[in-house]
């Protein structure tokens, strides 16, 4: 007897339920429209620039000085990848350490507070995360080296910002691995630190990845906290305590009264911006739906 | 067109069933010779998707009577039930071929008002499933929908319809509480109640019982026993003891080549005593299905 | 051997533990650090008095004001559009599961753009070609972009969790399906619905790249919807950023900002766990 199975809309001859047919294909066209718009604005506005300029101005001029038509971006690419890097550097091993703290070292009520104080913190707004990291974290390092706004400034507030999120999802990656598997090390005789390290990480792997990767994109698209610790100098940084600007932070900083030209090749930053977050998502998409091994 | 016309009579019917209790009229259902047949069945098949459920069945349910649908899982019973209130039409890979003529009107043209159709052919299905809302809510929603306001026809209403389901003096006290509290036994009641609600001429039943306790069973299949003369019944049930208690047909479902079938339909003392088939036989006997 | 694995698992457990103590302390340092320097400049007049002298003096009155403002605009365009693309979703997508893929494959995308992105885009549509300029109603509508793909998901979630039985019994007593929809389904639905929006308001109400060239800058209380008005995230940027001596203002923002977004999550939390207990109780 085939089970009746989730209903559809029917061929009511109701004139009631065929509005209602059409109003929810409305809004779901809508929401599905968004995204095609926004690529297609993003498109659209950068061209004057891509025509304009050439796409290799954006790479060879001498600096980033709209009003003396240079317009390189390289020097906040290289702050925005070095930045993201770091962060992800630092975030990707302490998140993985958090998340085996709470996954398996830490008493049952103890690891639900802390996922629960993790999701909180990963509500935070990013200003409030820039604020804190102005006035406390960059005179710290001004103590330390000038001038405290800094790479180094903003690598450690991408940090802290991306961490409750990546603890959070290494967890659920981790939550994920069949009790059997830890079981089965444990009958033979492996010891806490062998079987994590051996069976249980290795088959999270593949979700671990994932929260890597959209940490990474998370970090990269990230906007108030670089730009209110990193300096905003648009320069290649030498050391870790130069100040920097990041592609994010360059555009909102500019896009209130750029024009023309300039307002354009802000729109090419943002392009680029989205497709390297794109691919990174779709990396991370792809990496979860790869079936495991055996 | 299709039942539109009789949409208009249903809002002008007097909407008390009481003339239909009186016992005058009980009598009056019962002795009349020339009873109808209130839905009649040709060459009905069903497809979900490629896979055909059930091929070519000819059927013809009598008014007032009990029909009883039996046979193996798989073989229909449920398919040919939902065909009968057009509940197919929620399944989207279903389709049907055939003919269902519900008194004059053609069940499966796509003109007929389906809505009306579901107020004349109540269903209730094998998981008591009242509403999130309160008792009364659950009954007077429904009608309100298809259009009765009026307080005092819908309180009047409601009385009539917990009392026939056996239920008012249990739950008089406390119409405005939750229906989910209501026991397994209780909701069934209360579906069927919210059923009746609608003053339908025909009612489809599909196992009710199989997911009560023994004890509840037997109040729904006494309620649906009285329910007989004043309501047109068909019933799916796996019980054939059930069936040879309540129904005055019955009706034997099987599964041919992959496919369900019409095995054999009859008044239920020769179908019991007198089988035709071999298969209905051993059916009979427990030996098969 | 087992010296070496028990020495290995005391190294782990207590690195395992410094970790956890480590993040817990420096969260903790952060919203203690806010909390403390914040409660000392925060009072009822600094809740109802505009800013004065570039916001170092006065409170945020018309900063709260165009908040909750774009926040309604916000909200009055993705609520209808996000519940009626997560009944669509959830209800109807059988006959049309291409578009319905699509549609979803979409809002996922969405879900992971950057709020700068959002910002041009909003610039871009809502101020220049829409001719909106900066307005709390370009903010909004930017804001309701970026929330729908939240509303979305869990209103769908929770159209999917009610018994399928539900449909069918209405159906089987001949309700339409608006009937179905507005008196059966969303009110049983509604627990759900309530916990996507408020989710969906505290990233609205933390955003502020997407907000900095659509809604304006302007700290003034907003007169119209057209008007531009500054929303508290970025009065809390402006104050640390641009306005010397501002920090301590910025700090009472910053905590006004962190209570509000805990009155969110709290009661988030707390209509989620009412709706779990009252299951099977029901009005």
């Amino acid at each position: 007897m085939p089970r009746i199975s989730s209903p559809s809309i029917t061929l009511s001859p109701s004139h009631r339920d065929q509005l209602l047919r059409w109003t929810l294909w409305g809004c779901a066209s809508t929401a599905g429209l968004i995204l095609v718009f926004i690529v297609v604005f993003l498109v659209l506005e950068s061209i004057p620039a891509l025509r304009h300029l050439g796409v290799s101005r954006f790479g060879l001029d001498s600096s980033w000085h709209p009003g003396e038509n240079s317009y390189n971006l390289v020097p906040m690419a290289m702050g925005t990848v070095l930045s993201t890097l770091g962060a992800i550097l630092l975030a990707a091993p302490i998140g993985l350490g958090s998340a085996l703290f709470c996954y398996w070292y830490a008493p049952p009520l103890m690891a639900s507070l802390y996922s629960r104080f993790l999701e909180l913190l990963a509500g935070i707004p990013s200003v409030v995360f820039g604020f804190w990291g102005l006035v406390v974290l960059v005179p710290l390092i001004n103590h330390w080296h000038p001038p405290g706004a800094s790479l180094l400034a903003g690598v450690l507030i991408l940090a802290m910002m991306i961490l409750p999120t990546t603890s959070l999802l290494a967890q659920s990656s981790l939550a994920q691995v069949p009790s059997e598997y830890i079981r089965g090390a444990a009958a033979l005789g492996l010891g806490q630190w062998a079987t994590l390290r051996h069976v249980v990480i290795p088959a999270a792997k593949s979700g671990l990845w994932t929260a890597a990767l959209l940490a990474t994109g998370r970090a990269l698209g990230e906007t108030m906290a670089v730009l209110m610790v990193c300096g905003n100098v648009a320069q290649m940084p030498s050391t870790i305590f130069d100040p920097i600007r990041t592609l994010t932070a360059n555009i909102a900083l500019e896009m209130a009264y750029a024009v023309d030209d300039h307002r354009s090749a802000l729109f090419v930053s943002g392009v680029a911006l989205l497709v390297l977050i794109l691919i990174l998502v779709a990396t991370a998409t792809w990496i979860s739906r790869t079936p495991r091994h055996a | 067109m299709g039942l539109d016309t009789d949409a208009r009579d249903m809002t002008e019917k007097p909407l008390t069933r009481s003339s239909l209790l009186s016992s005058e009229s009980l009598g009056a259902t019962l002795s009349t010779p020339a009873v109808r047949d209130l839905l009649s069945v040709q060459n009905l098949n069903v497809f979900y998707d490629s896979r055909q459920a059930l091929k070519d069945v000819s059927l013809s349910i009598t008014q007032g009577r009990i029909t009883a649908l039996v046979g193996p899982s798989g073989s229909g019973k449920t398919s040919f039930l939902t065909c009968l209130n057009r509940l197919t039409d929620l399944i989207p890979s279903c389709t049907i071929t055939g003919a269902i003529h519900f008194v004059d009107h053609n069940v499966l043209a796509p003109t007929t008002d389906v809505l009306q159709l579901r107020r004349r052919i109540g269903m209730i299905f094998q998981k008591p499933n009242p509403f999130p809302f309160s008792i009364r809510k659950n009954l007077s929603f429904p009608l309100k929908e298809h259009g009765v306001n009026d307080t005092n026809t819908i309180e009047a209403l409601i009385e009539e319809s917990l009392s026939q389901v056996g239920l008012w003096k249990e739950v008089r006290d406390r119409l405005d509480s939750s229906a989910l509290a209501l026991s397994g036994g209780q909701q069934q009641r209360l579906c069927i109640a919210r059923a009746l609600m609608l003053s339908p001429e025909v009612l489809l039943l599909d196992e009710p019982c199989s997911a009560l306790d023994p004890l509840s069973s037997g109040v729904v299949e006494d309620l649906i026993t009285s329910l007989r003369g004043h309501y047109t019944i068909v019933i799916v049930t796996h019980n054939l003891a059930q069936a040879r208690r309540m129904a005055d047909t019955v009706a034997l479902f099987w599964i041919k080549h992959g496919t369900g079938a019409l095995l054999e339909t009859q008044p239920t003392l020769e179908f019991f005593h007198n089988p035709q088939h071999d298969l209905t036989k051993e059916y009979i006997h427990g030996v098969r299905g | 051997m087992p010296n070496r694995s028990a020495m290995q698992d005391r190294i782990t457990r207590s690195l395992a533990w410094s970790v956890a103590v480590f993040l817990m302390g420096m969260f903790l340092w952060i919203l203690g650090d806010i909390a403390i320097h914040g409660v000392s400049s925060l009072s009822w007049e600094f809740l109802t008095t505009s800013p004065k002298n570039a916001g170092r003096e006065g409170g945020i009155a018309s900063i709260l004001v165009s908040t909750m403002l774009i926040l309604g605009v916000c909200m009055a365009v993705a609520l209808p559009i996000g519940l009626g693309a997560a009944i669509l979703l959830s209800e109807c997508t059988h006959d049309h599961e291409l578009a319905g893929t699509l549609v979803r494959r979409s809002l996922d995308v969405l879900a992971g753009i950057p709020s700068i992105v959002f910002g041009l885009f909003g610039n871009a549509f809502f101020c220049v070609t829409l001719g909106l300029g900066f307005s709390i109603v370009s903010g909004g509508l930017t804001l309701a972009c970026m929330v729908l793909p939240i509303l979305i998901r869990s209103t769908e979630e929770g159209f999917r969790a009610l018994p399928p039985e539900y449909r069918l019994s209405a159906a089987a007593l001949g309700l339409s399906q608006t009937a179905t929809l507005g008196k059966l389904l969303i009110p049983a639905a509604m627990p759900t619905l309530l916990v996507g929006f408020i989710l969906g308001l505290g990233r609205a109400i933390a955003e502020t790249a997407a907000l900095i060239f659509t809604s304006g800058y302007v700290d003034r209380m907003p007169e119209s919807l057209w008007d531009s008005g500054r929303a508290l995230s970025i009065h809390i940027y402006d104050l640390s950023m641009n306005v010397p001596g501002g920090d301590a203002n910025a700090y009472a923002s910053a905590l006004v900002l962190i209570v509000l977004l805990l009155a969110i999550n709290a009661s988030a939390m707390g209509i989620g766990r009412r709706w779990a207990s009252t299951r099977t109780r029901a009005t």
